[in-house]
């Protein structure tokens, strides 16, 4: 079947053969199962059911012919591409082509069949023409696209390779250098740079069922990628790159502390840019940053040159590849300078310089024959470029055709040829369908006629150029009717999803699919973990493994636990992907919610002594709550008890080998044999226990002994709370960050008087506040962020009606009182207005999935004021789950005191406490009350 | 970047002005920087370095001797110590707090009931107290937060330090450099905060105002560090109203809580219609403040501008004028009795400066001192022992000395050195007074001594060279009869001047050189006859 197929698309025209290399492949998809099912009993059956049940998701049968629910379920939806403004991204001519070309198989493996069947021959030209004026002119601005004239340069394309490379695409796009050119033939006709970026950004807006996933990228990204996929609109007509010079310099930008020159060669940088000329870049961020600027320098004169280079802090200056100067390390501003006797013309200059903190300075001075000493001019500098030639807006048809193509025309054959079935309106308008005519159910289809029909064109049908086995499978599934509209198995169910999102492009999973060859030798990893590092998981088992939670989040983009891998894990669509989790788990026949044994507090202490370089050392390998392993990277240990089901755990430790053969993960108790006998004496089944109990408590694990934290201002609090004055990445300058032991931080914000951020695991790097002359904004190292919402936690609301106050800190009137520190270093921070005095305490409580929150909150005031509200949260909505508030993308609130309510504001809610004065024990302020509060998340 | 960039060009702006009015006269090229010799100081100062344990980066920017042997600092990354057996070979220190931001100094109050450590840090001045006694802090009060920082590194906050009414004195760094976070009022100004907390600014225009003391007499003066406005290093009286040259915050004078008027009266003494809204440069000074001026023309458009007592030439003393003390030993630190120590963060060494008042003005001489310290140098105190505690941190600017941190402790071994004890200025020249007896016939030789004044420019870039130099020549008159004391005529005394004395050629009855043979004279007052 594939070489036929193959054979049919090589005959095609070079764009349909493009198109058919460049996107997602059935030929992958349809061909693997025959392969891998071979051998099971039955195969052969399943093979042609799973085969015709991926070929009525993707020609969309259900489009016209209604199914039931449980048909659609065997593969899910796999809706057509949305036309909406596809004049935004490519032209008439193209789409002219591309309709002209008798379109079967279209992008990620979609049928798009041949619907102009019955329009008489000599028609079709202008029938072509009209559909693609009528939708080129589906855009969004209101005026003609505007021709643009984007440029790239080398190195954009070399990070766009790469990207494009090692994130996975070639999964299912396989470009490989014999089909580099037609697919570059065929996306430079298609698509503009700004229009291909603004897709690869969010794929959805297109392909709403998740053909295309999206890959999160940058912009940047985003932008070099798309420059890669439309080098061709670069090349000259002999194929190679028609590199131009443009005005200014090139520079890789790196974020990080340098010393020395500043970054050297080998490194990535965060971003690549281009500006006027040797300066700093305007993208630059304040402090602890490096830069490699590269041009090429015209010098007017051959002669004597006298060059300066100027810096804060160090730099270098390397011409024709010879250093020139250096002004290393950190310093205040400082010039140095050669001579050379240069030739008139180019020269290749580099530039490398690094900003540690405080001011960042660079400039270039030159001076030569009839040139005083100055600064470089702009025009001094050239760098490489490469233009890229957008496809032409202007639609080719109303010059050279002998009737002007007619939108209106278009737009009512868009509808008549039953267009809109698959693709809706474009337009938002609602369009009739086809023809009064209407279908038979998918059930109840003669499967001798129309698209089924030996030969559909023919018979004036959509001609979806099926091959006869598919004809026949296809026949086949949609006879028996009893089994077509009977649910599948789970195994299968969730064999055809994994295929009709192409998941087997990247992940094995017995039975389904495999990734090819080539992919497997294209991915990356940074880690010296063997093929574990590098190549996506493998999903067999995958449901026994990962909880049904886990499976969620990896599919909602929130679950990415392999840092060191290159490839990554790209979002399909919540919809879509909402079934993978229980299919998962009913395909390897474990139950929906694992029934874990408890947690054992206990035995913690024992599990972190196993973990630690007192027991197994797993610390060798594995990070923990953020903080790297000692030398390989492997997934941090605090998403254990998150991800793993406890019985697949059990088994994993056990014997690593007999679940993931060839893992370095290795074996520690042989069968038979105790180790660390002064640990649990020894006993496997206590010691598996007692490192569950431990890992049990997610990021918030007390770090094992032996994890180094990772730089020289780590702060890693081990028994007393540690506390820093600090300047925060979106708070005030004067911030006190609370660090415990436990792994649970909060951050005070003293300006703006109150607690902004919680989170869990490592605590904070001071360097930003420790190092050089400091003020670079530091953040929270760990995980599991939560920021408090914005504004005081306590207010008078009199009435109780009242809006909460929009001043926050000194501005409404409360004052910072100072910071108490009990007996255990746990400070108190406390505030004061006016009769009002409030005392504010956080402490972890630890707790299976990471510790809570807890937060004491005491008002003491000198009257029985009324209205005195506590505001424990604010998020879009709030739901009632045990006992708590569980807040809308945020924590779950116990209040310890009875009274919460949830206040509806203007598209907010807030979670409020009122305050019931007591008498208290102060003199000053007697009337008193207690509030707390515990944070889940 | 940006603001180093309109720094330079308003710098070529006020060059080319300069130009135009008053040409600059440079001092020669030829200007030699003295060579210390810390080998030959050491014979009179010791220097012994106190450990602190391999977890403690002993970045000291306050010092507080507590008796018994218990010295209390606080370091730049936000700690108290408190270190126990501070003069022993192993000293043992204890985390009194953390969580502090960047504290630069430590002060009691010797009025207060409980001992409570006042502090200064960045945003707020604070104290603490351990009131259970255990060693810990167990409350901390903001005494005062009513000005605010931006973010920017420079805003610090030096002190605090008592006035005799049991107020604190604080100074208020400029922010330098970029500004992404905005700018804040008060930048650049010394407050007093009463015992309620109640701020009051009475002083602006301070650059980098590193640290306050208070003379044994009562009086306040403050050291600031030359860059942009502020020429060179300083030692001035610190005055309510005074205006000290930095414009960065001036227009906060036409605040209602501002005890200084703005520094630039109007012509004829017409009303202020502009205000604060006065148009400004793009480093954000006002348009009508002097820039480019000699020391002598800026104070004669800015009556309240208040002359510093010492100037610190730049390199032949030190390059950032920090912590400084009155000796108050009563000899037991050397021959110093009654003058001043000042520390320097870029030289790793101390200073010594000598003052006296001129109808009502402060002026008088620096001298080098002491070399040779491990870093540099920050904040000094004495101990209870009369020796002195020199707290060091070099992080963010390099400085001379081998190491990046420390806390010092400078001993006398009680032997003098030949040295120039007072430079005091006369209508016509300066009395010289030795610490031991001079030979005769070197003294009287006018070959042994050379003389130049300068003066410096106010002006928006960064620090200011030595203007307008000129060599004086000196006729040494009388040696008294305890040949210690000798008069130096010299022709062409300049009021606002620095007056640079070198005595190479000087000998000792025993025929010993000066340890020091240089000496700046501050001359803002030239005493009648």
């Amino acid at each position: 079947m594939r070489r036929r197929t193959i054979l049919t698309i090589r005959s095609s025209p070079p764009f349909i053969r493009a198109l058919a290399l460049f996107t997602c492949s059935i030929l992958l998809a349809c061909d693997k199962p025959a392969a891998n099912t071979a051998s099971l009993p039955g195969a052969g059956v399943v093979a042609v059911t799973r085969d015709a049940d991926l070929l009525i998701a993707r020609s969309n049968c259900i489009a016209c012919h209604a199914a039931d629910a449980a048909i659609v379920a065997h593969a899910g939806m796999l809706p057509a591409p949305t036309l909406a403004h596809i004049g935004d991204r490519t032209t008439a001519s193209w789409i002219a082509k591309f309709l002209e070309g008798h379109p079967h198989i279209g992008a990620t493996g979609m049928r798009m069949p041949n619907v102009l069947t019955h329009v008489p021959p000599a028609d079709v030209g202008s029938v072509v023409r009209d559909l693609a004026a009528y939708l080129a002119s589906l855009h969004a601005d209101a005026t003609d696209p505007a021709m643009e004239s984007p440029t790239t340069f080398p190195a954009q394309l070399n990070s766009g390779e790469r990207l494009f490379r090692t994130l996975g695409c070639v999964g299912c796009h396989p470009a490989s250098s014999d089909q580099a050119l037609a697919d570059e033939s065929w996306l430079a006709d298609k698509w503009t740079r700004p229009a291909l970026v603004e897709f690869l950004l969010n794929p959805a807006r297109v392909w709403p069922g998740g053909q295309m996933p999206n890959f999160n990228l940058s912009r940047d990204e985003a932008m070099a990628i798309a420059s890669y996929l439309l080098r061709g609109q670069g090349r000259s007509a002999d194929g190679s790159f028609a590199l131009t010079k443009a005005p200014g310099v090139s520079v890789n930008y790196y974020e990080g502390a340098f010393i020395g020159t500043g970054p050297g060669p080998l490194l990535t940088p965060t971003r690549m840019d281009t500006m006027a000329e040797v300066d700093i870049p305007t993208i630059a961020r304040a402090d602890a940053w490096g830069a490699r600027i590269t041009a090429t320098l015209t010098i007017p004169t051959a002669g004597s040159w006298q060059l300066w280079i100027g810096s804060d802090d160090g730099s270098s200056l390397s011409l024709d590849g010879a250093l020139l100067m250096e002004s290393p390390g950190v310093h205040g501003f400082d010039w140095k300078s050669a001579t050379r006797e240069l030739t008139a013309g180019p020269h290749e200059l580099l530039v490398t310089y690094f900003e540690g903190a405080g001011n960042a300075d660079l400039r270039l001075e030159w001076m030569g024959p009839g040139v005083a000493r100055e600064r470089i001019p702009a025009s001094a500098y050239t760098r490489e470029a490469i233009a890229l030639r957008a496809p032409s807006k202007i639609d080719p048809f109303t010059t050279d055709a002998s009737r002007s193509p007619s939108i209106p025309d278009g737009r009512a054959l868009f509808a008549k040829l039953g267009c809109v079935q698959c693709h809706g309106s474009p337009d938002g308008s609602s369009q009739p369908s086809m023809t009064e005519r209407t279908y038979a159910p998918l059930a109840a289809l003669d499967t001798s006629r129309g698209c089924l029909a030996e030969d559909a064109a023919a018979a004036h049908a959509p001609d979806y150029a099926f091959t006869a086995t598919e004809r026949a499978a296809l026949r086949s599934r949609l006879t028996d009717h009893e089994a077509l509209a009977a649910a599948l198995p789970a195994s299968e169910s969730l064999a055809l999803h994994l295929l009709a999102l192409n998941c087997t492009a990247c992940h094995a999973r017995d039975h389904v699919g495999q990734p090819t060859a080539r992919a497997l030798a294209l991915f990356e990893g940074t880690a010296d973990i063997g093929e574990q590092g590098r190549v996506p998981p493998t999903l067999t088992g995958a449901g026994a493994k990962l909880r049904t939670t886990a499976i969620d989040e990896v599919l909602a983009g929130t679950g990415a636990v392999r840092p060191y891998m290159l490839a990554r894990m790209p979002q399909f669509g919540r919809e879509t992907t909402a079934p993978f989790a229980a299919l998962f788990a009913a395909a390897d026949n474990a139950p929906a919610i694992e029934s874990d044994p408890p947690m054992r507090e206990e035995v913690i202490a024992e599990g972190r002594q196993l973990v630690g370089t007192e027991g197994f050392a797993c610390i060798a390998c594995h990070g923990c709550a953020g903080y790297p392993a000692a030398g390989v990277p492997a997934i941090d240990l605090s998403y254990t008890y998150a991800r793993i089901r406890h019985s697949w755990f059990e088994k994993y430790m056990r014997n690593p080998a007999a679940i993931y053969p060839g893992t370095r993960m290795p074996t520690f108790w042989q069968p038979g044999q105790r180790v660390h006998t002064e640990i649990l004496a020894g006993d496997p089944s206590k010691q598996i226990a007692a490192i569950w109990s431990y890992l049990a408590l997610g990021a918030s694990m007390p770090l094992p002994k032996g994890m180094i934290p990772g730089s020289a201002y780590e702060l890693a609090p081990t028994i007393r709370p540690i506390v820093l004055g600090t300047f925060m990445n979106g708070l005030s300058a004067r911030c006190l960050a609370v660090g415990f032991a436990d792994q649970l931080h909060f951050v005070y914000d003293v300006e703006h008087r109150r607690t902004a951020k919680a989170w869990r695991g490592r605590f904070m790097d001071a360097a930003g506040t420790w190092f050089g002359r400091a003020g670079l904004l530091c953040e929270p190292a760990g995980i599991d962020v939560i920021d408090f919402p914005p504004g005081d936690a306590v207010a008078v609301l009199d009435p109780a009606t009242n809006d909460w106050p929009v001043a926050i800190g000194r501005e409404s009137g409360w004052q910072f009182v100072g910071v108490d520190r009990d007996g255990d270093d746990v400070p108190t921070f406390r505030t004061a207005r006016g009769e009002l005095e409030v005392e504010e305490r956080i402490a972890p409580a630890p707790a299976v999935g990471g510790a809570h929150l807890i937060r004491d909150i005491v008002i003491r005031s000198k009257r029985e004021l009324q209205g005195v509200t506590v505001r424990a949260w604010v998020a879009s909505a709030f739901i009632r789950r045990d006992q708590g508030w569980q807040s809308q993308g945020g924590p779950t609130i116990f209040a310890k005191s009875g009274g919460a309510f949830v206040r509806e504001t203007s598209g907010e809610a807030e979670l409020l406490i009122p305050v019931g004065f007591r008498t208290g024990s102060d003199s000053v302020r007697p009337y008193e009350a207690h509030i707390r509060l515990e944070y889940v998340w | 970047m940006n603001h180093a960039r309109a720094t330079l060009l308003v710098a070529l702006a006020c060059t080319r002005a300069v130009g135009a009015q008053d040409e600059p006269v440079l001092a020669p090229s030829t200007a030699v920087i003295p060579v210390r010799f810390p080998h030959r100081e050491a014979l009179y100062w010791t220097i012994e370095t106190i450990p602190a344990p391999k977890t403690v980066v002993p970045e000291i920017t306050g010092i507080l001797p507590l008796g018994d042997d218990r010295v209390m600092v606080c370091t730049r990354r936000g700690d108290v110590f408190t270190i126990a057996g501070a003069s022993t070979a192993t000293p043992t220190w204890t985390l009194f707090t953390d969580g502090l931001q960047e504290p630069l100094g430590l002060a009691m109050k010797s009025s207060d009931r409980f001992p409570w450590i006042y502090v200064a840090q960045r945003g707020e001045l604070s104290r603490m107290l351990d009131g259970n006694n255990d060693g810990r802090v167990d409350r901390s009060e903001t005494l005062c937060d009513s000005w605010q920082i931006s973010g920017n590194y420079h805003e610090y906050c030096f002190g605090p330090i008592f006035d005799g009414d049991g107020n604190a004195i604080i100074t208020l760094n400029i922010p330098f450099g970029a500004r992404p976070f905005g700018v804040m009022p008060w930048r650049g100004w010394a407050m007093r905060v009463s015992p309620d907390g109640t701020m009051t600014p009475f002083a602006g225009g301070l650059r980098s105002p590193s640290s306050i003391g208070r003379s044994p007499a009562g009086d306040i003066f403050y050291a600031d560090n030359q860059g942009e406005w502020c020429p060179m290093n300083k030692l001035s009286p610190l005055t309510e109203g005074g205006w000290y040259g930095h414009p960065f915050g001036s227009l906060d004078a036409f605040d209602a809580k501002s005890r200084v008027a703005y520094p630039v009266p109007t012509v004829d003494g017409a009303p202020d219609t502009l205000g604060a809204s006065r148009p400004v440069r793009p480093d954000g000074s006002p348009l009508d403040y002097p820039d480019g001026k000699r020391i002598m023309a800026a104070k004669e458009q800015m009556p309240t501008l208040v002359l510093p007592a010492v100037w610190f030439p730049y390199d032949k003393m030190g390059r950032s004028a920090a912590g400084f003390v009155w000796d108050t030993t009563h000899g037991k630190f050397g021959p110093f009795d009654g003058q001043i120590i000042i520390a320097d963060q870029y030289a790793a060494c101390l200073m010594r400066a000598d003052l006296e008042q001129i109808d009502g003005v402060w002026q008088g001489a620096c001298f080098p001192f002491r070399s040779g310290l491990a870093c540099g140098a920050i904040r000094v105190a004495w101990d209870r022992d009369h020796s002195l505690l020199v707290g060091e941190t070099s992080r963010g600017w390099a400085s001379l000395g081998i190491a990046t941190e420390g806390l010092q402790r400078v001993r006398w071994t009680g032997e003098t050195p030949f040295e120039i004890l007072h430079m005091r200025a006369q209508h016509d020249g300066f009395e010289i007074e030795f610490t031991t007896p001079v030979d005769a016939a070197s003294a009287q030789n006018p070959q042994s001594w050379r003389m130049s004044s300068f003066t410096y420019l106010l002006h928006a870039p960064y620090g200011s060279p030595e203007v307008d130099t000129q060599s004086l020549s000196v006729q040494p008159a009388t040696l008294s009869a305890d040949r210690r004391h000798i008069f130096l005529h010299v022709d062409g005394l300049r009021e606002c001047f620095v007056h640079e004395l070198h005595a190479e050629g000087v000998r000792s009855v025993d025929g010993d050189s000066l340890l020091h043979a240089d000496a700046y004279y501050t001359l803002n007052k030239r005493p009648a006859k």
